[in-house]
């Protein structure tokens, strides 16, 4: 490239890098200006429901699952609080990618130090109308700039919002278990035929899952992958592509959709679902939690925290988690 | 690939440019052409052999053409008059079969892609009602990214070739460039051989003003399209997705707003790409003129999608009028009824063409036939009237050219084209007739619940009017960039950065938003 007067060249560039600089310090201050300042829904957090951890002390949770909302669904951690006081959460998005899951790892991890860490693995197949290139940018985006996600805020930011006030974090009783008393049943074909195939998961993908896995690596925790039932998002062949690489790492992989396991923990698609197939009920979600929690008590050195003074909140929340699937009281949010 | 999205604004646009900057001056071409191509196959994968096809047929038949026309010109001086008529004709006779032959596979292949599904259904719904017992067969057709704009492209690009109007390119990357530019692609402009290939294939230095005015004519795009057009499209939606549901008041708002997004998302669309093109130094084509400043029917069509009428006038209006078939029907008119009709005829016969061909360009369907059909009748009007409009202003002595009617024929003209509007948004022609009815009745639906609240509709009212402010300023012939680019460095950084933060906060996009395509992008 030639390049006539060199000082104007340089002097042009420097301009154009300080602009450059300029928008990125603008929206550095935008997103300070607009972040939620609180965890809950009606302080402006999107997908609020799986970022209840805010809302937990520091350090507090032995178990973080992430997933999407067949995990919100299907996994309840009080479940295993009850059975064998194993502190867990979980963290599901609706339709989330699995760019999306390293991202709320990272989330979870500023606040928490999980011993083990669960990944649904329905959200290595999802894929959002542009593909997992765009979605892995886009997360990107969103996570060094908040203001892309929440720019939509300048409606309703309060004064003291931007003079950067924080909320009191919202506290979920529930642990981000998404309560249905629905009866649906799936009444399909068999859907985990064997079909000899396998279904490649995205290199896009597979680089965001290799990045979870480091992740929880570097910072000493033991990954587990999972999947839930579920009749509309899996199949042998994805079964075989996650199974492949969990033998390549030698991560743990249950799949609640082999025949072995469903035997095992007696989940039923005609009594445990609460939309013919997608979405477990409480039904479900209880012999799957129940199951989980004999696994992780029996696999993983998780401690029993039920006579611990430190979580006596869990003790009230059992008390308002009960109310909730006893259908005594609807499961709300925000509540503070 | 959306010229909105993160992809395209940073990554395809970035890297290009740096590939083109660092790549030697007569090879940028290149990378505009891998580019190009690039951005095909990421749209349409395996459908770019469609524009390969074309390519390939236009470049061999421009060729073919001149081979012919440089035969009979090697010849031509040494033969007699007699002789030379008879080969010239022949010649001709050749010519004109070649660029039919090129014609009819293209616009064939659009024609086979786009509206074979319209024209099997109607065929199939009249030979059941005529019990013929023939059924077209139902076909799964793809239509490829931007055929309806390339193709009229390289039909023009023959034409003119056959025409004389322009040599053949025996440069085959060159053609291949023109057709498939990246910026043109999607949703035009539709380009012209004589404009654009010349500068897309030579090599362009860095132009820093260029490049800048670039970048900010971008950034106007981005205001337009992500912050008024996908906001328009919520409360359009709404409405025109439950028409029954609404009336009156909110009809006619719905109707305006959807009339905004067109505009918006179009010429928001049309200055990404323009500024897309001056990055690389190339001046891609205007597309609108202030459209909405018209003070006639035929008026908007030359300021709105500028190319489009543009090559409908160049290809089908002035073949038709300078046919035959209308001379002798203009003559026929002139003796048989009046002077005046002798004159109108000839241009009613041949606009009617454009029209029906405008209509069913925008979509395969008989609402887009009425579409044309509706600015064919203005237009007939127009013409059939002239002498009567005359007579109107020489007894009543208004002054055509006095602000209040300028300010009345602008009004007029701006109704008339929204119902044009109504008509080309409304899931049929049906669906149009029952909302224009009701526009006249009682409002029934609640403004704050049209899927905007009153922020957004503060956003769109405001940037309406900063639209409308700089189409002022155009109209009075001041370059905004140049006024702008001559400010002290704060108050113009204030400005692009102020566009900025515009964009990034009160775009239409993520959380709680659809993605809107851009609506020519379809075509």
């Amino acid at each position: 490239m030639h390049i006539s007067n060199k000082k104007q060249f340089a002097g042009r560039a420097l301009k154009i890098m300080a602009f450059v600089l300029l928008a990125v310090l603008l929206l550095e201050g935008m997103s300070e200006a607009l972040m939620p300042r609180s965890n809950s829904g009606s302080g402006g957090m999107h997908n609020y429901r799986a970022r209840g951890f805010y809302g937990e002390e520091k350090d507090s949770l032995e178990v973080a699952a992430i997933g999407n909302s067949d995990l919100a669904s299907g996994f309840s951690p009080m479940e295993l609080w009850k059975s064998h006081g194993i502190s867990g959460f979980a963290c599901g998005e609706p339709n989330q990618t699995i760019d999306q899951s390293v991202r709320l790892l990272q989330e979870v991890l500023t606040c928490q130090k999980p011993k083990v860490v669960i990944l649904e693995t329905d959200t290595l197949f999802q894929e959002n109308i542009d593909g997992h290139l765009a979605s892995l940018v886009k997360t990107a985006v969103n996570y060094l700039f908040p203001v892309v996600e929440y720019h939509d805020r300048w409606k309703n930011v309060t004064l003291e919002e931007l003079m950067g006030k924080q909320s009191k974090p919202w506290h979920d009783p529930s642990k981000g278990y998404r309560y249905s008393g629905d009866r649906v049943a799936y009444k399909g074909a068999d859907y985990m035929e064997e079909t000899g195939e396998k279904e490649e998961i995205d290199a896009v993908a597979m680089k965001s899952l290799d990045q979870f896995v480091e992740i929880c690596q570097k910072a000493g925790i033991q990954v587990m992958l999972m999947e839930m039932p579920s009749a509309n998002s899996w199949n042998m062949a994805r079964h075989q592509a996650v199974a492949d690489y969990a033998s390549s790492r030698n991560i743990p992989f249950v799949d609640f959709n082999m025949k072995d396991k469903m035997k095992e923990t007696g989940f039923d698609w005609m009594t445990d679902s609460r939309d013919g197939g997608n979405h477990l009920n409480y039904s479900g979600a209880g012999k799957i939690s129940a199951w989980l929690g004999d696994y992780l008590a029996a696999h993983y050195q998780l401690a029993d925290h039920r006579k611990d003074q430190h979580y006596q909140r869990w003790q009230q929340d059992v008390s308002a988690y009960d109310r909730i699937i006893s259908g005594a009281v609807q499961q709300t949010a925000d509540e503070s | 690939m959306s010229y909105t999205s993160y992809f395209y604004l940073l990554f395809f646009l970035g890297v290009l440019v740096v590939l083109y900057y660092l790549m030697p001056l007569k090879k940028r071409w290149l990378v505009l052409l891998g580019g190009s191509y690039f951005f095909y196959w990421l749209a349409s994968g395996k459908l770019i052999v469609f524009l390969l096809i074309t390519t390939v047929t236009v470049y061999l038949g421009a060729i073919a053409m001149e081979r012919e026309q440089r035969a009979f010109d090697a010849v031509r001086k040494s033969l007699e008059k007699e002789e030379r008529k008879a080969k010239k004709a022949a010649m001709m006779c050749r010519k004109r079969h070649i660029v039919l032959a090129m014609v009819l596979i293209n616009v064939g292949l659009l024609a086979f892609l786009k509206y074979y599904h319209f024209f099997s259904e109607n065929v199939n719904a009249l030979g059941s009602c005529l019990r013929l017992g023939v059924q077209m067969p139902a076909l799964k057709l793809v239509m490829p990214l931007g055929i309806s704009f390339y193709t009229l492209s390289a039909v023009g690009y023959v034409i003119d070739v056959y025409r004389g109007q322009t040599a053949a390119d025996h440069h085959f990357g060159r053609l291949a460039l023109f057709l498939s530019l990246f910026t043109n692609i999607t949703e035009g402009p539709i380009s012209r051989y004589g404009q654009l290939a010349g500068q897309t294939f030579e090599g362009h230095r860095a132009d820093y003003r260029q490049f800048t005015f670039g970048a900010q004519l971008i950034l106007w795009g981005l205001f337009q399209k992500m912050v008024l057009a996908d906001r328009a499209a919520l409360l359009v939606s709404t409405v025109f997705g439950s028409p029954s549901d609404y009336s009156g008041g909110v009809v006619i708002l719905a109707m305006f707003v959807y009339t905004l997004q067109i505009y918006a998302d179009f010429a928001g669309c049309m200055d990404i790409v323009r500024g897309s093109g001056a990055l690389f130094g190339v001046e891609i084509a205007r597309n609108f003129h202030q459209p909405f400043f018209s003070r006639s029917i035929g008026e908007f069509w030359r300021r709105w999608h500028m190319t489009l009428g543009a090559w409908f006038k160049d290809y089908i209006f002035y073949p038709v009028t300078l046919s035959k078939t209308n001379m002798k029907l203009g003559r026929w008119a002139k003796k048989h009824l009046s002077p005046h009709l002798g004159q109108v005829m000839p241009t009613a016969f041949a606009l009617f063409f454009v029209w029906l061909a405008n209509g069913l360009w925008h979509g395969a369907a008989w609402k887009y036939v009425a579409y044309g059909m509706y600015y064919y009748v203005l237009t007939l009007f127009g013409l059939l009237f002239k002498p009567v409009i005359f007579n109107f202003y020489e007894r009543t002595g208004i002054r055509k050219d006095s602000r209040p009617w300028q300010f009345f024929l602008m009004a007029r003209t701006f109704i008339l084209v929204n119902i044009g509007m109504l008509l080309f948004r409304a899931d049929s022609l049906h669906i149009f007739a029952d909302m224009f009815v009701s526009m006249f009745r009682k409002t029934t639906g609640q403004w704050l619940e049209l899927g905007l609240d009153v922020h957004d509709l503060a956003v769109l009212a405001a940037g309406a009017g900063l639209m409308l402010a700089v189409g002022i300023l155009r109209e009075k012939g001041i370059c905004i960039r140049e006024r702008i680019a001559s400010w002290p460095i704060v108050f113009r950084w204030t400005v692009y950065t102020g566009a900025f933060c515009a964009i990034v906060l009160l775009g239409a996009y993520g959380s709680g938003y659809g993605v809107v395509d851009p609506l020519y992008a379809n075509f």
